[in-house]
């Protein structure tokens, strides 16, 4: 078993004849936030969608390389990508609540990989998936309601909740703020540093500031391939690649 | 859930795993059982289409050399019983015919008559017609009946036969011997294409011809009302109708229009234009009307997403330069979107073909396709049928002769619906304009 | 015809002589017409055309009416009293009036002899039959009165049809001439004409749904006048009696309605299954090319007219079922007797219905936001589980719509069940029996050869008025439900 909790070795992506995704090696610490930052279109989501095999659902979509979840190469042909999402957990840009309640959106995870051995344990499942996304409070009287019908910013800590529910050891964010108001964001903010208390996150933004508050390792992307990857302090500080120092100074992108 | 999870291999798939996995492998077999299913219907009803409805197209006929001199067809003339005269001569050219072939079998008048009908009246209709026949050897092709028409598909079996004095078993010993010389063979049966319908006890005789042709006038009446009728409509509703609650009430009643079940057109068509307006029954004009109502909807609403497939900036670039409202929709709007229209029009007329339900209620049904309209006036005018609902009155009869016939009517009636799809698919294909 | 010919022979005219004076009066310089040339040419041709055919069509529909109103007027009361109604007679006198027409084209009787004829002295039946023209019963005097009045009203009618119609005509040309100048705005008449003439092409629409509901309800008004509404909504019993045979004939209307609900349930147990699933297969597996080979497929289905589907379940799938569950069958069970039953019609139509469940399920599955599906394969779903758990529930109101949809088609369907159900009706709970039909008996009381005044005729109409209904509040639903589904989406 090596250090790290994930670690991606000459990783390519083509979407048809297009070549996305370049000899891309990352290694992703546990219990740390990595944020993924660069210009649209670079290839950061394509990359962050790789490690829990969501590119799967897309049918021109060709992955080479390799990358490892604890050692193990999660594109074998053995591994079963159900098991796989069960432990890297995905949230999205726009918040996308099931139409359902609230309380089934958060025991939809568990009851499907089967957490739970009675009502009881699902509702502790749901009550503490929702006090770490910190809608305990604003839900707790409303837990039957649909999810649909809360604010942005509540729908976007429900899809955390949601994910936070079926016990994963990687959260994948994409943008989890790009669809909220700055208060939202601030919460959503607060919330990804606690979860790294229990596991590591993978964050997507397009927001530099952002990812100097949220993370701890930082990487650049630009058109496709892995500039530089580093402590997130030293990114911002003093980056070693010109085109990082010109991203960050706000000269591409 | 806090603690550091224990490490579990993803490659291999715990029992929870295997359990979903086999349910969602159940459940897209679901899925293709249920295409599946589709599938096969559609090929059964091929199958059985193809099956029951391929005989209605051969005829089973005896073919017979006779000879009719002057004298004869003299004197069978000044007969009394003048067809039982030229039966004789039949029977007489017969025996010559078997015994040239070397055939040897038992037969009577009656049993002739049993197979092929009273071929005496035949005759004489023939050389009375073409006089200069007389004298000349002729071959006539004779039908057979429809219980030998049935022996020789295998309908009617020596087991299942009861003698009646229709066929009897023995008959069937001089159909063999008969079929086997090459006497009595199929051949296409192009009456059945071009003739018109026949008797209750007649079903060799029966066509489709007269029926197609009350179809097409059918639709000749729906092409020429609902096309116009349909594409202003969808014009006015698409580009100049203010949004009001007239226009609102116009949108709803057609979707809902679409939805309502044929029959209720029907009454529609029986107590307004028969009943209230007093158009002849049966006539293809009163079918064609009720078949425009019931079109018209379907035309408008194919017209109106042509319409609205016309991008924006068409009508501005017309506007811009001057143009009118009216000049832009009639010189840019509609040109552009004439493709989309004509295939959303001919797959509405394929519809109203094989409409059956309303044309029963205005008396399209019985005999009423018994001979073709004389010109175009009673093409519109006069009682016709139309071919699904001659197709009805095949099926609704007692004779399973007529079953064949409904079967094969079918065939013609998909043949005319196949060309009609085709004809909107290569409009579409080749008029597809993305923009 | 020659009424028709001649305006529009006076249509090209009026075209060609509007252009040509729009021409003149701008001394044939284009440039100095308000409008294109063309233009008035058109406005000519249009206040020809409009108001001359309105007036032609107006009278066609007004003058049998008028004509029959005289007509009635010549019998009394009494005559009325004995039994016959009085459009039993009008229809009578036309038919007689009608034949003597036949009678003067071909050269039989004189136009002027007609006028002698009577009653006693000539057979007036066999005159007619002479010239192919069947009479139920005798001609009486008053008929043949009636039938001669019928004819020089209806003469004198066409004749001042055609006078008024060219006259209107000719006024619309002589208005429009004078009005041809060159500062006429030739083009914004023609194009108020023009979107008068778009407006009342979208009129045709709502003109026919109320040509549906009128004539449902006149007829459905007179039937309950000669039948009382209570035996039919709640009678148990469907037995018209034929007519002559006399009897008052049981016309329960629930055999009927349950005979179609029972066979709508058993297609929709076909439909529903096999057409959903079809849809999630194709919506959510299926690849491009298998999409493009099955989707086509199943629309095929519902391209077939459904006479087809009726001889299918006639004369293969009855005597199929008969051969599985009938005396003697495959599985030895005898509950089946005759091909013809509710589960053949019931089944086959289900077929029928496969298409229209899974068409419209697919737009519907496919509208759901891929954010959904996303969503879902993130937390670990298979796609089953995603399916059932997230994008179904998501399209339930979309596919509910398109099941009443399809259920409303199915209690509409005619064909099938006229061919495959059988006609006896009966509240029986058994799927192999022969059951009935309200579409199948609207067909049956209407082909057959009862009087068409009497109730046994006249039911068809309620008959009609209940399945409109029905169909109606199933459609509007249906619909509203599809609508709100879309909006939420878009």
């Amino acid at each position: 078993m090596t250090d790290y909790k994930i670690s991606a070795k000459d990783v390519q992506v083509y979407y048809g004849d297009n070549h996305a995704i370049k000899d891309v090696n990352v290694d992703i610490e546990d219990k740390t936030v990595t944020a993924f930052i660069g210009p649209s279109g670079c290839g950061k989501s394509t990359f962050l969608r790789c490690l829990n095999r969501m590119n799967d659902t897309i049918d021109i979509c060709r992955v080479e390389g390799d990358i490892l979840l604890d050692g193990e190469d999660i594109y074998d042909p053995s591994v079963d990508p159900v098991q796989l999402r069960a432990k890297v957990g995905m949230v999205f840009q726009k918040p996308n609540p099931f139409p359902k309640s609230i309380y089934d959106n958060v025991a939809y995870g568990p009851k499907i990989h089967g957490l739970a051995r009675n009502k009881i344990e699902l509702d502790e499942i749901v009550e503490k998936s929702l006090r770490k996304a910190a809608l305990w409070t604003e839900a707790k009287d409303r837990l039957h309601a649909p999810g649909t019908g809360l604010s942005g910013g509540q729908q976007q800590r429900l899809c955390i909740a949601r994910a936070i529910a079926t016990a994963p050891e990687v959260l994948l964010m994409d943008e989890p703020c790009s669809a909220l108001d700055p208060i939202a964001t601030a919460q959503v903010e607060e919330l990804i540093d606690e979860l790294r208390q229990s596991f590591s996150v993978v964050i997507v933004t397009h927001s530099m500031q952002q990812a100097a508050r949220v993370s701890q390792k930082t990487a650049f992307f630009h058109l496709g391939n892995l500039v530089e990857f580093d402590e997130t302090d030293k990114i911002f500080t003093n980056p070693e690649d010109p085109r990082t120092e010109s991203y960050i100074s706000g000269r591409i992108g | 859930m806090t603690d550091t999870p224990k490490f579990t291999s993803m490659k291999v798939q715990d029992p929870r795993t295997k359990k979903r996995n086999a349910a969602e492998k159940r459940f897209r077999a679901y899925g293709i059982a249920a295409i599946a299913i589709g599938g096969l219907f559609l090929a059964a009803l091929t199958f059985t289409i193809l099956k029951s409805g391929l005989p209605a197209f051969t005829q089973y006929v005896m073919k017979l050399e006779v000879t009719l001199s002057q004298e004869q067809f003299d004197d069978a003339e000044s007969q009394l019983l003048k067809t039982a005269v030229y039966r004789d001569i039949f029977i007489d050219n017969f025996s010559d015919q078997l015994e040239a072939n070397g055939i040897d079998v038992n037969y009577d008048a009656d049993a002739l008559e049993r197979l092929l009908g009273k071929v005496g009246g035949d005759i004489r209709a023939h050389y009375r017609e073409n006089l200069s026949d007389i004298g000349q050897p002729t071959v006539f092709q004779l039908q057979l009946s429809s219980r030998v028409e049935g022996y020789f598909r295998g309908r009617v079996t020596r087991d299942t036969l009861v003698d009646s004095r229709f066929l009897e078993k023995t008959d069937l010993d001089i159909v063999d011997v008969l079929r086997d010389a090459g006497l009595m063979t199929g051949r296409f049966n192009w009456a059945f294409l071009t003739g018109t319908d026949s008797g209750v006890d007649n079903p060799g005789g029966a066509g489709i011809g007269a029926s197609v042709i009350g179809s097409f006038f059918m639709m000749l009446v729906v092409l020429f009302l609902s096309l116009p009728i349909g594409v202003a409509a969808s014009i006015y509703l698409e580009e100049f109708a203010p949004k009001n609650r007239f226009t609102d009430l116009v949108e709803v009643n057609i979707s809902n229009l679409a939805a309502v079940p044929s029959i209720v057109f029907g009454i529609l068509g029986l107590s307004v234009f028969i009943q209230f307006m007093h158009l002849p029954q049966s006539a293809p004009l009163v079918g064609g009307l009720v078949l425009t109502l019931m079109t018209l909807p379907t035309i408008i609403i194919s017209t109106r997403a042509s319409l609205k497939s016309v991008p924006p900036s068409i009508r501005d670039a017309a506007l811009g330069i001057g143009a009118s409202k009216m000049q832009s929709v009639f010189h840019h709007v509609l040109p552009l979107s004439m493709p989309g229209i004509l295939t959303g029009t001919i797959i509405g007329l394929a519809q109203a073909l094989g409409e059956t339900a309303p044309l029963l209620l205005i008396g399209m049904v019985g005999f009423v396709a018994r001979e073709y309209p004389d010109g175009v006036v009673s093409g519109f005018m006069d009682p016709n049928s139309a071919m699904p609902a001659q197709i009805y009155t095949w099926a609704a009869r007692a004779d399973v002769g007529f079953y064949e016939k409904a079967w094969g009517g079918i065939i013609v009636l998909l043949v005319f619906l196949l060309l009609m799809n085709a004809i909107a698919i290569f409009l579409r294909k080749k008029f597809e304009r993305r923009w | 015809m020659l009424t028709i010919g001649l305006v529009l022979a006076l249509c090209a005219i009026g075209y060609m002589m509007g252009t040509r004076r729009a021409l003149s009066s701008a001394s044939g310089d284009q440039r100095l017409l308000h409008s294109l040339k063309g233009y008035y040419g058109q406005n000519v041709a249009l206040s020809i055309l409009v108001p001359s055919a309105t007036l032609l069509v107006v009278w066609l529909i007004a003058q049998p009416l008028l004509i029959n109103q005289s007509v009635a007027s010549l019998f009394s009361d009494q005559d009325l009293a004995e039994g016959a109604s009085s459009s039993l007679i009008i229809q009578d006198m036309r038919r007689v009036a009608n034949g003597l027409d036949v009678v003067v084209d071909q050269g039989l009787v004189s136009d002027d002899a007609i006028a002698s004829l009577d009653a006693e002295s000539t057979n007036v039946r066999e005159l007619l039959a002479d010239v192919g023209v069947a009479v139920g019963s005798d001609v009486t005097q008053q008929t043949l009165d009636g039938a001669k009045r019928y004819r020089s009203l209806s003469k004198t009618g066409n004749f001042w049809r055609g006078i008024a119609v060219l006259a209107l005509a000719l006024a619309g040309f002589v208005f429009a001439m004078q009005r041809t100048d060159k500062n006429f705005r030739a083009r914004n008449v023609v194009e108020r004409g023009v979107l008068i003439l778009l407006f009342g092409a979208a009129t045709v629409a709502v003109l026919t749904t109320v040509g549906i509901v009128l004539s449902l309800i006149f007829n459905t008004i007179n039937f309950f006048d000669a039948f009382p509404a209570a035996d039919f909504f709640f009678g148990t019993r469907w037995e018209p009696s034929f007519s002559g045979r006399g009897g008052a004939s049981d016309l329960g209307f629930l055999p009927l309605i349950w005979g179609t609900m029972y066979i709508s349930i058993i297609s929709l147990i076909v439909a529903v299954p096999l057409g959903l699933f079809s849809a999630i297969y194709l919506s959510e597996y299926a690849s491009d090319r298998v999409r493009a080979v099955a989707k086509p497929m199943l629309e095929i289905l519902a391209g077939i007219p459904t006479i087809v589907y009726g001889l299918f379940a006639l004369l293969t799938v009855g005597p199929l079922l008969v051969s599985a569950f009938g005396n003697g069958g495959f599985f030895g069970v005898n509950w089946m007797s005759g091909g013809t039953a509710a589960i053949t019609a019931g089944s086959v139509m289900g077929i029928m219905l496969i298409p229209f469940v899974s068409s419209l399920s697919d737009d519907i599955i496919n509208a759901v936001p891929q954010a959904m599906r996303d969503g879902s394969y993130g937390l670990g779903a298979t796609q089953s589980e995603t399916i059932r758990q997230v994008i179904l529930p998501a399209a339930l109101p979309g596919i509910v719509g398109a099941i009443l949809l399809a259920a409303s088609r199915a209690i509409g369907e005619t064909m099938i069940v006229v061919l495959g159900a059988g006609a006896a009706a009966s509240l029986s709970l058994n799927p192999f029996e022969a059951m009935t039909t309200v579409t199948a008996k609207i067909v049956s009381q209407l082909t057959g050869d009862g009087e068409f005044n009497s109730p046994e005729t006249m039911v068809a109409f309620a008959l009609g008025m209940t399945l409109f209904i029905i169909t109606l509040c199933l459609n509007v639903f249906a619909l509203y439900i599809v609508r709100k589904y879309r909006e939420q989406y878009d």
